[in-house]
């Protein structure tokens, strides 16, 4: 397979080696965006205050929260999600078939607003193009593009339509594909597929291999694929994983300490390993040689040249302060860990270094 | 004492401490066969099946061990926001009835949805009640 990730190791890169740094991609939200929300809601009564503006207001919190990324020093960055209340309802606003009924409870009292596919699924208006242009604009480093997968969008959602979910995805599939072409042409070089829900029906990796065939149906070999899967029992979808068309997998495991590290070792992980390194449910931030510990971890797995740095999840439900803290830290991590392998001083297992 | 015989005394019990009736129902899947036979050995008033997702495999097994006195028949999906209409709700009952032996005189038939309706949006829910009440009045459509 191309070599996709010498791509993003920056110019002024100051070790040898390289882990690329990254996020996985929500961040968490300014209140000030909440409340500019509330706003254009009438929350607070009949204001002054119309879509331009809220669009101005997204506009600068995508700005800032892209900035903020760059100044803890990530090497590849996004604008945290701004402009997205949710990962399913996001999508589904602007698919055409989608429709939207109201609130269902989901977990904790957390709800959401669950759409229904009430006619077969169309491809309507851009998604994704335009964020990933202003951020593109905004930025001096490379960016990573989010994007739900289609298994993920029909898992979330009521099917009344298609025969099963598996029919629905595979519809999803195609105009999942039509938005990378999309964002490909804009310029973006660097796409993670976002597939949480794999991990709650792992049986179901044959569907979401198929679906990926589909996502990436004539993107450029040189543009860089993830896909990121969390929270789940990563035993029952590898090594098939493996299987799938794309270059990167993200995955969580400092929320479980690691238990499930020794999954990817036998056999041999054949791709690049993007493994969460901070956690996103836990409000402690984590010191600098916990994560250099847990960086190192990830040697068992693939060689420094394969591993991406990256945390368990999106951030978004920690406080912002937190999330950065959690972000600089992991890249200060990073880059000491390079500095130590450059060096001589870090023993890689065989495997690692065989390479 | 096998887990049936166990789970059949242990859902005696809660039956011969109400006075309410008891249906006991089961989703997602039908009952296996041994664990049917020990069920239909508790105190209980009825067996409720979910035809939505196991119609096929819960009428089997109606039809070789027989039912209690009352059925419930989880005709509304509870998982799916499409409203079923009263028509094709009266359809899955008579289909159901229609696949007992003969002899089987049912008491009451609980007509209901094959799981809770909780995770549903609001208006849905609304209206798959109001499509229940339908199917079950008598002469609701030509």
């Amino acid at each position: 397979m191309t070599d996709t990730r010498e791509q993003f190791r920056p110019p002024d890169h100051p070790n040898e080696h390289f882990l690329l740094t990254t996020t996985v991609g929500s961040y968490p939200k300014p209140k000030w965006l909440h409340r500019a929300r509330d706003l254009l809601e009438g929350e607070y009564g009949d204001v002054n205050f119309d879509e331009g503006d809220f669009q101005e207001a997204l506009d600068d919190a995508a700005r800032l929260v892209t900035e903020e990324h760059e100044r803890c020093g990530m090497d590849v960055v996004c604008d945290g999600e701004m402009r997205r209340n949710e990962m399913v309802e996001f999508f589904a606003h602007r698919i055409a078939g989608y429709e939207f009924n109201g609130p269902v409870k989901v977990w904790g009292h957390n709800y959401f607003d669950k759409p229904s596919v009430v006619s077969e699924v169309e491809y309507d208006e851009p998604w994704l193009v335009d964020e990933y242009e202003f951020v593109a604009d905004v930025a001096t480093r490379p960016i990573k593009v989010p994007i739900t997968g289609p298994y993920t969008l029909a898992a979330w959602s009521f099917n009344e339509v298609y025969e099963d979910d598996e029919a629905l995805s595979l519809a999803l599939a195609d105009l999942v594909n039509h938005e990378v072409e999309s964002l490909v042409e804009a310029g973006a070089r660097y796409i993670q597929i976002d597939e949480p829900a794999l991990a709650q029906r792992e049986d179901d990796y044959r569907i979401v291999g198929e679906c990926l065939e589909r996502v990436v149906a004539d993107v450029p070999e040189d543009v860089r694929i993830g896909l990121h899967v969390c929270y789940g029992d990563y035993s029952r979808i590898y090594p098939e994983m493996l299987e799938y068309p794309v270059h990167e997998y993200d995955v969580e495991l400092a929320n479980g300490d690691y238990d499930q590290l020794s999954v990817f070792t036998e056999p041999s992980f054949t791709k690049d390993f993007a493994m969460g390194v901070v956690d996103v449910h836990d409000a402690t931030v984590e010191r600098v040689e916990t994560i250099k510990e847990r960086i190192v971890k990830g040697f068992e797995v693939v060689p420094p040249e394969r591993l991406t740095v990256s945390p368990d999840c999106g951030m978004k439900l920690l406080p912002r302060q937190v999330a950065y803290e959690k972000m600089a830290n992991m890249v200060q991590a990073a880059r000491e860990v390079e500095t130590e392998l450059d060096a001589g001083e870090i023993d890689l297992p065989a495997s690692a270094s065989a390479d | 004492m096998t887990r049936w015989e166990r789970t059949s005394e242990a859902i005696d019990a809660v039956a011969r401490a109400t006075s309410a009736d008891v249906v006991v129902h089961t989703y997602w899947a039908a009952f296996e066969e041994v664990t049917y036979a020990h069920l239909l050995d508790a105190a209980i008033d009825g067996v409720g099946y979910d035809l939505v997702t196991a119609p096929e495999a819960s009428a089997e097994v109606a039809a070789e061990y027989g039912t209690p006195g009352s059925v419930a028949l989880g005709v509304v999906d509870g998982q799916n926001t499409r409203v079923e209409s009263p028509d094709l709700l009266r359809e899955r009952v008579e289909w159901f009835e229609d696949r007992l032996p003969g002899a089987v005189d049912l008491d009451t038939v609980y007509v209901t949805s094959n799981t809770e309706l909780f995770h549903l949006p609001v208006n849905r829910f609304e209206e798959k009640l109001a499509a229940l009440g339908a199917a079950t009045k008598p002469e609701a459509t030509a």
